[in-house]
């Protein structure tokens, strides 16, 4: 009998003649009988081997970290802020030495500002700028501060 | 709110992924509570004590959490989740070159006398057992520990392991076959001992 065979007696996935064969030579053989009994022991243990329990704190420890390396990665994306300054401050600077020599060449180029200053101050652009800036400071509150209270309040209440 | 939360016990492990993906933080909480237990012990019973394990779960359930976007969704989480699981274990036991040790065995037997008889036979059982699975290979544990603990088919193994079924069979039979002779072998020193 293969080591095979035992196992898919003790599995109970043997096919009848296994089993035959396998009651004959438990009747007939003591090598095998002892061989089986070993490996029947071993099933037992193993079946009855029982789940390991974490820490109790382990989850608490786990969402710590979770949260703690999402922070991580939040830093290591805002740490591209002095990046896009910088791109934003060489822009100025083309943007002034190109002012600077179109005022210094002789010839100079009047531009008419007055659509513009009329549009900025236009009641309805300076409310609507409010507005959406006020929508913007609410929506910053709410992700930065209410959210993550709101969450970890959901949390305990939970436990 | 009773009606909710038994909705919520029914929900699948990808469900709650869903509702991760979705920007539900609580959902991280949810699945390492459903699964911790296991995945401990699988690392537990590849790496040998429970401080290991517990580094090794934790590591795994972060490259779990990290790697959630790329899921298959269509794929059985369990069987995504044990491998990442077994993987860790496997690097935090070549890392580390981890000798199996009786610190725990030695822990145990200190606890031993408060123990009722039969707490003090489990803790005799299990004592043997992962003193015999400390001398196997990680993979024969792996699969010994999936098919005992968590009732895996050969299939699921088999992709959690990264090998065929027909060859998880073969492993399996021989892995039992390895563990059967070090309980034996450890049974007749502890006897030895005795005498």
């Amino acid at each position: 009998m293969e080591d095979e065979e035992i196992f898919d007696i003790l599995d109970g996935i043997a096919s009848e003649e296994t089993i035959i064969r396998h009651q004959n030579l438990l009747l007939s053989d003591e090598a095998y009988r002892s061989l089986f009994q070993e490996y029947a022991e071993t099933h037992a243990l193993l079946v009855a081997m029982p789940v390991e329990k974490t820490a109790v704190n382990f989850t608490d420890k786990l969402m710590d970290k979770w949260e703690l390396a999402q922070v991580e990665v939040l830093e290591r994306k805002t740490s591209k802020l002095p990046f896009y300054f910088l791109i934003g401050a060489g822009i100025v600077l083309v943007l002034s030495l190109m002012v600077v020599f179109s005022l210094s060449s002789p010839s100079t180029m009047k531009v008419n500002l007055n659509p513009v200053l009329n549009i900025l101050q236009n009641k309805f652009f300076i409310n609507g700028l409010l507005t959406i800036n006020t929508l913007v400071l609410l929506k910053f509150i709410d992700k930065k501060f209410l959210k993550p209270y709101f969450e970890k309040r959901f949390h305990i209440g939970s436990l | 709110m009773l009606h909710h939360i038994s909705v919520k016990t029914k929900e699948t492990d990808n469900q709650i992924i869903q509702r991760i993906l979705t920007g539900d933080q609580s959902g991280y909480r949810e699945l390492a509570n459903r699964h911790k237990d296991y995945a401990f012990t699988v690392a537990y019973k590849i790496v040998g004590t429970r401080e290991d394990a517990e580094e090794v779960s934790q590591d795994a359930f972060m490259q779990a959490f990290n790697a959630l976007p790329s899921f298959n969704q269509e794929a059985k989480f369990t069987t995504w989740f044990y491998r990442i699981v077994f993987n860790a274990a496997l690097m935090f036991k070549r890392k580390k070159n981890i000798v199996a040790e009786d610190i725990s065995i030695s822990e145990a037997a200190q606890q031993a006398p408060a123990d009722t008889s039969d707490d003090l036979k489990v803790n005799e059982q299990k004592k043997y057992i992962q003193k015999a699975l400390n001398q196997l290979s990680a993979d024969d544990v792996t699969m010994i520990t999936l098919f005992y603990l968590k009732e895996q088919s050969l299939e699921e193994i088999a992709q959690i392991v990264g090998i065929s079924a027909e060859t998880v069979k073969v492993k399996l039979c021989r892995a039992r076959k390895r563990l059967a002779e070090e309980m034996k072998r450890i049974l007749g020193n502890e006897v030895k001992t005795l005498i």
